[in-house]
């Protein structure tokens, strides 16, 4: 398995740990789906508790005025490639 | 009566794209304003930069019209809004913007300050009432004026000179109002123009400038804060509102940003009623002057500056005529993010989507110190969930949405007709 392949599944468990989603279960979660609003409808402050722990796990912190934040936080596979280029 | 601007404590106004504005220069700058705002009764002010909004409303303030603070920034509030005020008119960033000029020399018949009466409604802050419908909560200049004066006691008697907020929370709900918009121009203190989210944009806002700052925040993001260990230099202080803070986040959050954390207890009818300091004490001592009496089972606020008394939702226990404990928070409230609703006014708007034949919002645990989150059961033939949440969403605040959400055919009523919480929350977790 890819560094990235991994990570993608590590993120996807640590959403559903992360934010409580009850309703989910990590084999659920599509990569390519869209996290925020539409897909799994996260909202900001998700995107807060989410950004804890990834800063956690995997020792880099999320900026608002990030040109990439869009694309990062698009679904599961974009945000494995950000984490897999930033960690610590 | 009193100035629009008071510079109780030295003449900076913001800190503006990382340029420091001074009084003449936001003077300019709201009469400016002035001239395109003169039409309508009403402003909704809708700017995401703090000193647009702070600018537009000064500018309405000294025009005697009513700013306009919508609940949720989502288009069927907004709508709402706009059509129950018909002479109301919406202000974005870009009508302000092109007015914020840099002026390098500051022509003196610009600068204009206002003497405001106590009496004007400035403002009206919506909140969700109990029946789905909003409720409106008027504030003068006067009422502002004196919460103002009383919270500068409490926290800064020394002054606010050199000292600047900034805001990780919006400026349309009661705490960053009366924060990072009222304060500015009640005490003079200076405002960044930002909205910082993450724990680093904090840090950059700190960075842009010199002035020692106070850190308006909530529970949340100071729980992120306490994630980034290093960088955090320049705070005076820190005040944390919305949801109780607990006694190690603050102890923590204390260590680590090198600045004592107040709390500030209040609300949309009242504002701030009372402060602590979350490492050091349990009990909140409320702002000088105020008081709050039992009546049969409520508790009423005696707020300067309110004619009426004011009912305190929360569970409290007093102590004696300054100090209070608060037990729990009122049943059917919610507070996420600086944002507030009321589960019964939830409700009220989930079963009036087309398609929804019954349903209720609820809070199926406790959130401890996670967030609270909220879960709907929702009786329809012909809406899927997702439907159901997108209707939703054009009408709350993201925040509010429910997860989990669960299509079923009936409701748990029991023989008195209600529904008791256990049974909504077995139900949410059955298969």
């Amino acid at each position: 398995m890819s560094i990235e392949k991994s990570i993608e599944n590590e993120i996807t468990e640590l959403i559903v740990e992360t934010l409580n989603l009850e309703d989910v279960s990590p084999s659920d979660i599509d990569f390519d789906e869209p996290l925020f609003y539409d897909g799994l409808g996260l909202d900001s402050i998700d995107s807060l508790e989410l950004s804890m722990a990834l800063s956690a796990k995997y020792g880099f912190q999320l900026k608002s005025d990030d040109p990439n934040n869009k694309e990062i936080f698009s679904s599961v596979r974009s945000l494995a490639k950000h984490v897999a280029q930033n960690k610590a | 009566m009193s100035k629009l601007f008071n510079d109780l404590d030295g003449d900076l106004v913001a800190i503006y794209h990382g340029r420091r504005i001074f009084r003449d220069e936001f003077l300019v700058h709201v009469n400016l304003a002035r001239s395109n705002l003169s039409l309508n009764k009403y402003a909704i002010n809708l700017c995401e930069n703090r000193y647009h909004f702070l600018v537009a409303f000064a500018a309405c303030v000294s025009l005697e019209k009513i700013s306009l603070f919508p609940n949720a920034k989502v288009p069927k509030e907004i709508d709402r809004i706009a059509k129950s005020y018909p002479d109301s008119r919406l202000i974005n960033d870009e009508d302000i913007t092109g007015l914020c000029v840099d002026l390098i020399n500051v022509k003196k018949n610009l600068v204009k300050n206002f003497n405001i009466n106590s009496q004007q409604t400035v403002a009206i802050l919506f909140t969700s009432g109990t029946t789905g419908k909003a409720k409106k909560n008027p504030k003068t200049w006067g009422q502002l004026n004196e919460s103002s004066i009383r919270v500068r006691q409490r926290f800064w008697p020394d002054g606010l000179s050199g000292k600047c907020i900034i805001a990780t929370v919006p400026p349309q709900h009661m705490f960053g109002f009366e924060t990072s918009i009222v304060y500015p121009l009640t005490l003079g203190i200076a405002v960044h123009d930002g909205h910082p989210f993450y724990p680093l944009d904090i840090q950059q806002a700190i960075s842009e400038s010199p002035d020692l700052k106070i850190l308006i925040t909530t529970p949340l993001h100071l729980k992120a804060c306490i994630g980034l260990t290093e960088g955090w230099t320049n705070i005076d202080s820190i005040i944390s509102a919305t949801s109780p803070l607990f006694k190690n986040v603050a102890n923590s959050a204390e260590k680590i940003l090198d600045a004592d954390i107040f709390e500030i207890y209040g609300c949309s009818e009242s504002g701030a009623i009372a402060t602590r300091q979350t490492s050091k004490e349990d009990k909140w001592k409320l702002l000088d002057d105020y008081t709050i009496q039992k009546s049969e089972e409520f508790f009423m606020l005696k707020a300067i500056g309110y004619d009426e008394l004011i009912e305190i939702s929360d569970k409290i226990k007093i102590i004696d005529n300054k100090f209070f404990n608060l037990i729990g928070r009122g049943s059917d409230l919610v507070k996420i993010g600086g944002k507030r609703e009321s589960l019964s006014g939830l409700t009220c708007k989930l079963i009036k989507i087309d398609g929804v034949d019954d349903g209720v919002f609820f809070i199926p645990k406790k959130a401890g110190e996670n967030r609270l989150r909220l879960a709907v059961l929702a009786v329809s033939s012909v809406l899927n969930k997702d439907e159901i949440v997108r209707a939703l969403a054009q009408q709350i605040d993201s925040v509010f949405l429910p997860r989990p959400i669960k299509i079923v055919d009936r409701l748990p009523y029991n023989r008195l007709g209600k529904l008791p919480l256990n049974d909504l929350v077995k139900m949410i977790h059955s298969d």
